[in-house]
């Protein structure tokens, strides 16, 4: 067997993955050639950092890191409210003219600020999902 | 053999049981109810954040993922339709989660690189033989950052989670073949990466 070999092999040669006779083959290279074991002891020294990686150390804080973080974020707005605060004050306003509403009456009673709140509302009972969620892939059921 | 069916009879008992259980919870968490949010942390913060710790190769950006992932899970609840085990349903969002992380970052690096100067690269550490602990995981990590996505992800429930290639399979809504396939292919690449990572450092 040859150097190259092994580097092809070994990582399977480590997870016990290989047949019984190309395992007997490949330790008996790296019996002989040294420069084949100081990789093999690289590659089974960076596959153990997995196993200290995997050692979890307690946190008794993280479950009420987690709820205050929950309570700190607000429910996601839309990047379009902008765009829907114009849209619904516009929308009011041509409503108002077709109902025989008063220009003065309309401005006196609606600010633009309660009509983006309402247009906020609405996709917010609409269930829309956020913009950036279509980024994502879906881990929902439903699909 | 009447010794057996009793034992299966108990265990089916004890399966029905957890199912309640586990059903009691789900609707617990659905409910927006604390205590239950508290006992799913306290059940699977480990397995959650190991996964994280696979994704990001650090503790403390394992730790941040692994609080994103509960707030996703628990702001989401409703989108999980009981179809496959709750904690199926979990892995599948750490590891959206976990991807979206590493996109997020790769951005970040790029741009950050785009505003640096190159600086050469200091060889006088390769004459430094030894390689410290710190340096292996290093260079697991670096070589786990060239991995696909998928393979990446497979890599790490096998690896970092124990799990079975079954449920790995369910998890990431693939066949078990797939998974065995993203796996070789996996160990292939890290294979590759290691062997220019020992050639770069150590010879």
């Amino acid at each position: 067997m040859k150097c190259s070999e092994v580097h092809k092999d070994l990582i399977f040669y480590i997870e016990g993955d290989l047949s019984p006779e190309r395992e007997k083959a490949l330790r008996k290279h790296l019996d002989s050639c040294s420069d084949c074991r100081a990789y093999e002891k690289f590659m089974r020294q960076s596959l153990g950092a997995i196993e200290m990686k995997k050692d979890v150390p307690a946190d008794d804080e993280f479950a009420g890191k987690v709820l205050e973080k929950m309570s700190s974020v607000p429910i996601k707005t839309f990047s379009i409210a902008p765009v829907l605060k114009y849209a619904a004050a516009a929308a009011v306003i041509v409503l108002g003219v077709f109902t025989g509403m008063g220009i003065a009456n309309l401005t006196t009673n609606t600010s633009t600020d309660k009509l983006a709140e309402a247009g906020e509302e609405y996709y917010y009972h609409d269930e829309m999902e956020p913009i950036e969620s279509f980024f994502l892939i879906k881990y929902d059921e439903d699909e | 053999m009447s010794k057996t069916i009793k034992t299966q009879k108990k265990d089916r008992v004890l399966r029905n049981n957890n199912d309640t259980e586990e059903r009691q919870l789900i609707n617990a968490l659905v409910a927006g109810n604390e205590s239950a949010y508290r006992i799913i942390i306290e059940k699977y913060r480990e397995s959650v954040v190991r996964l994280c710790m696979g994704f990001t190769g650090s503790y403390d950006d394992a730790q941040d993922l692994a609080q994103e992932v509960f707030i996703e899970i628990f702001n989401s609840i409703s989108k999980f339709k009981r179809r496959s085990s709750f904690s199926t349903w979990m892995y599948r969002v750490a590891v959206n989660k976990s991807l979206n992380f590493l996109r997020k970052k790769k951005n970040l690096v790029s741009m950050e690189q785009a505003n640096e100067t190159v600086t050469p690269a200091n060889n006088n550490t390769s004459a430094e033989k030894n390689l410290e602990i710190s340096d292996h995981a290093r260079a697991l990590h670096t070589a786990l950052d060239r991995l696909p996505g998928k393979q990446r992800a497979a890599f790490i429930l096998s690896k970092y989670d124990d799990l079975q290639y079954a449920e790995i399979a369910d998890i990431m809504k693939t066949s078990i073949s797939s998974v065995e396939s993203l796996l070789f292919r996996a160990k292939k690449n890290l294979q590759q990466s290691l062997l220019e990572y020992y050639k770069n450092n150590m010879k």
